[in-house]
């Protein structure tokens, strides 16, 4: 297993290289100038000889091919540049912002478990009751609202009119509570359908009536079998989700002004800060790969299936 | 028995985890949380300022005595113990607060933390800052007399060398952006600094106003991309990037000290998320919102909402050298089919129609203009008279068998309500439009490749007009993209540079505007406002038609 392991992680170093250089090239080969880019999205005009005098400065009057193998070769000495926007070392940016995005994804995460499992499994339950149908309808509702606007709603109670949270910043744990709710809203809509269907497939199955004919009652049976059964497809999802979250939730960071590596990012890929976006790629990549290893490895612990199958790997 | 062990450490582990990571990212951010403008930091900060200051500002009472007379009720509600603190917030941060990087003089000066040695009141005149009276002793050399009694934030006192000093580093540090000022040698003695451009340039003393030429004390041994030092009613106290600055008043600011102790000036770069801000009391004074809010802060007596006509302007350039649109008759109908009005009241109330190349709050004669007006029968008419008929009756204009088809570029989401109103109403003229949004419009615009482009320009860089003719309409102007070539325009662009008198430098604008109308060089179709809002509490605030001037020492707060 910890050969299994030392392959995935290793598979993490050509993944990233060919990740980079593909997004090197498109970047590259997007037709627009970061220092136009940068200088219209303050509304400035400046003269060819200013754009040029800075392109240069940049390094961004060099070839293809030899602007990349010197970002590599920074790269590969701990270097990841400076951004072209502010001069500042990309990795002081991305370690400073990085903290506000893991809390971010934490936050509405456990909220998440908290409140979309149980929920999951009482729907599952009682399907077809009353209750059901008005989880479902909420989960309904709550999937198909976009979060930027659910969020303004939040500001606008919390904020607004009962001024009990602040609305913006990047602060202590009263700026966390609403973009932190704004994300847990749609995620927990998402994974009580998703809890729910997986609790049904489960509890359709024949363990449930054996375990029932043998005399078991049927909430043991759900709640020590079904219900880990059923968890671990969701566990995969909330792989994906976690991904997805840590490369940061862009518009909840953007309306929220939470500092984090999502709006860092698309303020990035707006301007063409080349150095920010390969950074951006990376980390994507490594947490993408990172979190599918963690899931795979949480399979080999839970299901002892795949933990047999494992002892041949 | 084993696995449910593990499934319970697991679900336990991830709970665990996520508690910590939440209570890390708290805390790690706490900084800028403290600076972030909650409540709680903010009273924290005013209440440290109002012991700090409040000594200080009555030493400074009696210590500029002289100029604080110039600034009505400055430090009388310090006097009153109770510390005064402003939330303001603003849309755009520079990476730094070095007046010499990049535009970053912008926060500076939109913080009231640096001054400039001239600046521009609300009617775009030059009027004395940091230097009280200048002379020009000859076409290219300008002495200026800097005025007493002036301090940096340390104390120090500002003299010519401190400016020349100043001045220097900037062209050091930004010669890119520099060299439009054509500063060829500056000499100090005592009060006094002298200029010397490298040519006649009438509009030397407007280009010295951009904050590039903010005056900071470059010897202050502070870190100037964190806490420059500069001349301006507040000074910095704390700055985080892309965050917040946190400024306190300087109690000996020649000007008169401000009433207000401390300021948080906080980024907010959603207008939206802005304008809940100032609702919910986060905020005392912003700049701009969304054009759906302003309606209802425009009817809330709670709230007052300051509009000021812009020197930004939104503009159809138009390619000379397109085969339709070379035809001035073509171009003059294009203008003509644009309802301007309907434009407007569309828009909301963030825009007013232009119809010319300056705003009419400008002194350039907007009103005796013979100004681009919606007039669709002559529009047709103008067509008709370019060998235009719709010969197949499709809506659609053509001449030879060619339909009058047209593009429209730009990069900018929020024209597209602009331009599909433009489609529409031209259209009713027989002209086929379309739209094409871009990521950037540069490279098309150094190729020459569009028919129009929509864009905007600040026609009042500085608060002077030259630059805006020089550098669009000029026909060998670097970002004259259009093909517009004018032997008068160019002429009136060399006068503009030995006009050193602002009467004859008006007079010279209006001239040249009259020429661009004559061959509609270009589509005028809206001039930008410039926003301020505030709620019940913050008094006095000027609303500037640069939107670089914000904060200044008149603005009180309850």
């Amino acid at each position: 297993m910890v050969k299994y392991i030392i392959r995935r992680v290793l598979i993490v170093i050509p993944i990233m290289l060919i990740l980079s250089f593909f997004t090197f090239s498109l970047t590259f080969i997007a037709s627009s100038d970061p220092v136009t880019l940068q200088l219209e999205s303050m509304g400035v005009k400046a003269d060819a000889e200013t754009i040029n005098a800075k392109r240069e400065e940049l390094g961004l009057n060099d070839p293809f091919l030899v602007q990349y193998g010197r970002w590599l070769s920074g790269v590969l000495q701990g270097d990841f540049g400076n951004s072209y926007k502010s001069g500042v070392p990309v990795m002081q940016e991305f370690t400073k912002r990085l903290p506000n995005t893991l809390a971010l994804t934490a936050s509405a995460l456990l909220l998440t478990i908290l409140i979309a499992v149980p929920l999951g499994i009482l729907s599952a339950v009682f399907q077809d009751s009353p209750l059901d149908y008005l989880l479902r309808l909420i989960s309904f509702l709550g999937v198909s609202m976009p979060s930027f606007w659910v969020g303004t709603l939040l500001m606008l109670l919390f904020g607004v009119k009962l001024k009990m949270l602040p609305i913006q910043g990047s602060g202590d744990f009263k700026h966390l509570i609403l973009p932190a709710l704004t994300l847990a809203i749609w995620m927990t809509c998402l994974y009580i359908r998703r809890v729910r269907g997986s609790m049904l497939e489960e509890m359709n199955k024949d363990y449930l009536v054996g375990g029932m004919a043998k005399g078991i009652p049927r909430r043991r049976v759900i709640l020590r079998q079904v219900l880990p059964n059923s968890l671990l497809s969701v566990i995969t999802m909330f792989g994906m989700s976690i991904g997805a979250l840590l490369g940061g939730a862009t518009v909840i960071e953007t309306i929220f002004e939470w500092k984090g590596v999502g709006k860092m990012a698309v303020d990035a890929i707006s301007i063409r800060d080349y150095p920010v976006i390969q950074a951006y790629v990376l980390w994507m990549a490594l947490i993408y790969v990172m979190v599918n290893l963690l899931v795979d490895l949480s399979y080999l612990i839970l299901d002892p299936r795949i933990r047999l199958e494992g002892k041949n790997i | 028995m084993v696995r449910k062990k593990l499934m319970a450490l697991f679900t336990a582990a991830l709970l665990l985890s996520s508690a910590a990571l939440t209570g890390c990212g708290g805390a790690s951010s706490g900084g800028a949380a403290s600076s972030a403008g909650g409540g709680e930091a903010a009273s924290a900060a005013a209440d440290k300022a109002g012991s700090d200051t409040a000594g200080a500002a009555s030493e400074a009472g009696a210590d500029t005595a002289g100029a604080a007379s110039e600034a009505a009720g400055a430090a009388e509600t310090t006097g009153s113990g109770e510390a005064k603190h402003l939330n303001a917030s603003i849309y755009w941060f520079g990476d730094s607060l070095d007046p010499a990087h990049d535009w970053d003089g912008w926060t500076t000066c939109r913080c009231g933390i640096t001054e400039n040695l001239v600046t521009i009141n609300d009617k775009y005149e030059l009027v004395p800052q940091l230097s009280d009276t200048w002379e020009q002793k000859d076409n290219k050399t300008w002495v200026m007399h800097i005025r007493d009694g002036v301090t940096f934030h340390n104390g120090k006192a500002v003299d010519g060398a401190a400016v020349k000093a100043s001045f220097d580093r900037v062209i050091a540090e930004n010669p890119d952006r520099a060299v439009d000022a054509k500063i060829d040698s500056i000499t100090a003695d005592g009060q006094t600094v002298t200029f010397v451009t490298t040519e006649p340039y009438g509009a030397f003393l407007a280009q010295i106003t951009e904050p590039l030429w903010s005056v900071i004390d470059v010897d202050a041994g502070t870190d100037i991309a964190s806490a420059p030092v500069g001349t301006g009613p507040f000074a910095v106290t704390d700055f985080e990037v892309n965050t917040v600055v946190e400024l306190e008043k300087y109690a000996d600011y020649w000007n008169g000290a401000s009433a207000i102790d401390t300021v948080t000036v906080t980024l907010i770069e959603d207008d939206s998320t802005r304008g809940l801000a100032l609702q919910s009391g986060e905020q005392d004074l912003i700049q701009r919102c969304t054009s759906t809010d302003l309606p209802t802060f425009q009817n809330d007596s709670n709230y007052t909402v300051l509009d000021t006509q812009g020197a930004r302007i939104r503009i159809l350039l138009i390619n000379h050298k397109n085969e339709f649109l070379s035809d001035v008759n073509v171009r003059k109908a294009f203008a003509s089919a644009i309802d301007y009005e309907t434009l407007v009241s569309l828009l909301g109330d963030i825009v007013t129609i232009a119809g010319a190349p300056y705003p009419a709050s400008a002194p350039y004669g907007y009103d005796s203009l013979d100004k681009q007006t919606f007039d669709l029968a002559a529009a047709k008419d103008l067509l008709k008279k370019a060998g235009y008929e719709d010969g197949d009756g499709n809506g659609y204009v053509e001449k030879d068998g060619k339909e009058l088809k047209l593009e429209v570029a730009y990069s900018n989401a929020d024209y597209t309500t602009t331009l599909e109103a433009v489609q529409s109403m031209v259209k009713e003229a027989g002209i086929n439009l379309s739209l094409s949004m871009m990521d950037s419009v540069s490279e098309i615009e150094s190729a020459g490749n569009f028919d129009l482009i929509l864009t905007n320009w600040q026609a009042l860089s500085t608060g002077d007009p030259q630059w805006f003719l020089d550098n669009l309409y000029r026909s060998d102007a670097s970002n004259n993209c259009t093909g517009y070539a004018s032997k008068d325009i160019d002429k009136m662009c060399n006068d503009l540079t030995l006009a050193f008198d602002q009467k004859d430098r008006q007079n010279i604008v209006i001239e040249a505007q009259k020429i661009l109308l004559a061959d509609c060089a270009s589509v005028w179709l809206t001039g930008e406002k410039n926003f301020v809002l505030m709620n019940s509490k913050v008094k006095n605030v000027t609303g500037y038609p640069i939107d670089y001037y914000f904060l200044d020492n008149g603005i009180t707060i309850d």
